[in-house]
């Protein structure tokens, strides 16, 4: 077979790049995954590795605030990648960092972190029901039943039950630092987040009180710990 | 206000009055008129707090209806044959006005129905919740399941007046578009406001094996004996109350065609089929805010319907 000069580079490229991973440096791999793989653990030019602050599992740093990004959905990390970049979710951190990133970049490393294992009990949270939290639990009211007195609705109603994720578009929530939660909701309310597909968490966080991000941030940062364990309740049981 | 105008208003708050179950034999003919009560007359009311169920024997039942409402597929499953629940439609848990709430249904029973030509208790109308809406069975009307339905809206109506249209009562009726509502119209909008949660193919999403997102047409959804499936239901619920959150910022036109999208598609069948859509069509179905039995896309919607009621393995 005649190696065509584009197929040599590659070829000579995915070497270098394998090297470059053995050797722990910054690298160009040859696959996304190998990419992504390598700007998580050594970073990129002036994109220092992820890992030194989201943790070598993509499991994040809950005692400095900063989330877990492992098996959260591969569009909703590229789509913040890219906000950060331009400016649209603002971070003294993260800009930078995201702005020396390419678009191939971007996708591999939002891949990779999202096939990483999740570091929530999926099973667990899922299974979790607050129907009916001690009245003075406002942060679990909020999450499980909203306050559609505001037109705030529940936080699972997207996120699902126990805070889960769904889909491609929304986002785990469940067992992220209380301070990045609240951080985040004081980020749309102030608009110096992107609302978000079709401005959804911006108008929502924008009707809600800050007594309110506070207490939905403690209950969602607590849940997996509150969760394990807990079995299904039975039918019509109170918690 | 002419006497079959009234007649007419009556019957489409009845319809609206727990909201999905509705078949279309009582759907509205025809008409310009704007809303179905008039909303200033209509005395306000508002259910207890959510958190201030009685921590006592009828409270254990009312919670228990209100468990029902909340995971229909869960408490109620032998009597669901798709995988909604009660609150996807009445939001709220059955707290929100223009959601069908159930305070303002309580109130309504026991009632006429034209659909089926005779006074309808509440637990009738719970069953046929069931047998439309849920594509499932009728749960015994003096089972727990309906009994612990009907105490939790009892409670949820505490202190309304009996016989009264309230104030948020069934789905506020959306005044007749500008423009006759549209298809492609409809796609765009569905593109652009309802696909993230609800799925280009109208199928919802769920997580864990419990849905999220409702499915808005296909196996998983309400039947054609819902009422939903009419148009005019549809395109009221959504202008309220969709985009989730966003209730109110569509326009009414887009409200329309985007209702009119998603029943030009295929659902269960309705469980009133006599073997011929035509003849279904015609005895259930004549309104023209009703698809069923209408060529789509080159295609008769119900004459390849899935038999209505659960399915069996799935």
């Amino acid at each position: 077979m005649t190696k065509t000069p584009l197929f040599h580079g590659l070829a000579v490229r995915s070497l270098v790049a394998a090297g470059l991973l053995a050797w722990g440096a910054q690298a160009q791999a040859a696959t996304p995954d190998q990419q992504g793989r390598a700007i998580a653990s050594s970073g990129s030019g002036a994109a220092v590795a992820c890992a030194s602050c989201h943790g070598a599992q993509g499991q994040g740093m809950a005692a400095a605030g900063f989330p877990y990004l492992a098996g959260q959905g591969a569009d909703y990390l590229a789509a913040q990648l890219r906000n950060f970049a331009s400016g649209k979710r603002g971070s003294p951190i993260m800009g930078p960092i995201a702005k020396a990133l390419n678009e191939e970049q971007i996708k591999a490393v939002a891949a990779y972190f999202s096939q990483l294992p999740r570091v929530i009990d999926v099973k667990a949270l899922g299974a979790r029901t607050d129907t009916y939290p001690p009245a003075s639990d406002r942060g679990a009211w909020l999450a499980n039943r909203g306050d559609w007195g505001h037109d705030i609705p529940a936080c699972i109603q997207c996120h699902g039950p126990g805070g889960v994720g769904v889909g491609r578009h929304f986002p785990a929530i469940a067992g992220l630092p209380a301070q990045y939660i609240h951080r985040q909701l004081t980020a749309w309310k102030e608009k110096k987040r992107d609302p978000g597909p079709m401005a959804l968490m911006g108008d929502i966080a924008s009707r809600m009180s800050d007594a309110q991000m506070a207490a939905v941030s403690d209950y969602f940062s607590g849940l997996p710990q509150a969760a394990a364990g807990t079995p299904e309740p039975a039918q019509g049981d109170r918690q | 206000m002419s006497q079959v105008m009234t007649g007419f208003v009556r019957a489409a708050a009845g319809a609206a009055a727990l909201g999905m179950a509705f078949a279309a034999a009582a759907q509205p003919p025809e008409t310009g008129s704007a809303h179905s009560a008039a909303p200033s007359a209509a005395p306000a009311f508002a259910p207890p707090a959510a958190d201030s169920i009685p921590d006592d024997a009828f409270g254990k039942l009312v919670r228990k209806g209100q468990d029902i409402f909340l995971y229909t597929t869960r408490y109620a499953g032998k009597y669901v044959g798709n995988n909604m629940n009660c609150v996807s439609c009445h939001l709220d848990a059955g707290r929100r006005k223009d959601a069908a709430p159930l305070w303002a249904a309580y109130v309504l029973y026991p009632q006429y129905r034209k659909k089926n030509g005779h006074v309808n208790t509440l637990a009738e109308r719970l069953q046929g919740c069931f047998r439309f809406s849920m594509n499932g069975v009728m749960p015994p009307a003096n089972g727990e399941t309906i009994v612990a339905l009907e105490t939790y809206m009892f409670w949820l109506a505490k202190g309304a007046p009996t016989g009264v249209t309230l104030a948020g009562q069934g789905f506020r009726k959306l005044p007749k578009p500008p423009e006759k509502a549209d298809y492609t119209r409809g796609q765009d909008v569905f593109g652009q406001h309802c696909v993230l949660c609800h799925g280009a193919d109208g199928a919802g999403q769920s997580v864990n094996g419990k849905m999220v997102f409702p499915a808005l047409w296909g196996d998983n959804s309400y039947n054609w004996g819902a009422g939903m499936h009419s148009i005019a239901t549809a395109a009221a619920f959504i202008k309220a109350n969709m985009p989730l959150s966003q209730g109110g910022t569509l326009t009414d036109q887009q409200a329309w065609d985007v209702a009119y999208f998603i029943d030009a598609h295929e659902r269960p069948q309705d469980p009133r089929f006599n073997g011929s859509v035509a003849e279904t069509r015609r005895k259930f179905h004549d309104s023209s805010a009703d698809l069923y039995g209408q060529e789509i896309n080159g295609k008769v919607l119900g004459a390849r319907s899935t038999p209505s009621g659960p399915r069996h393995g799935g």
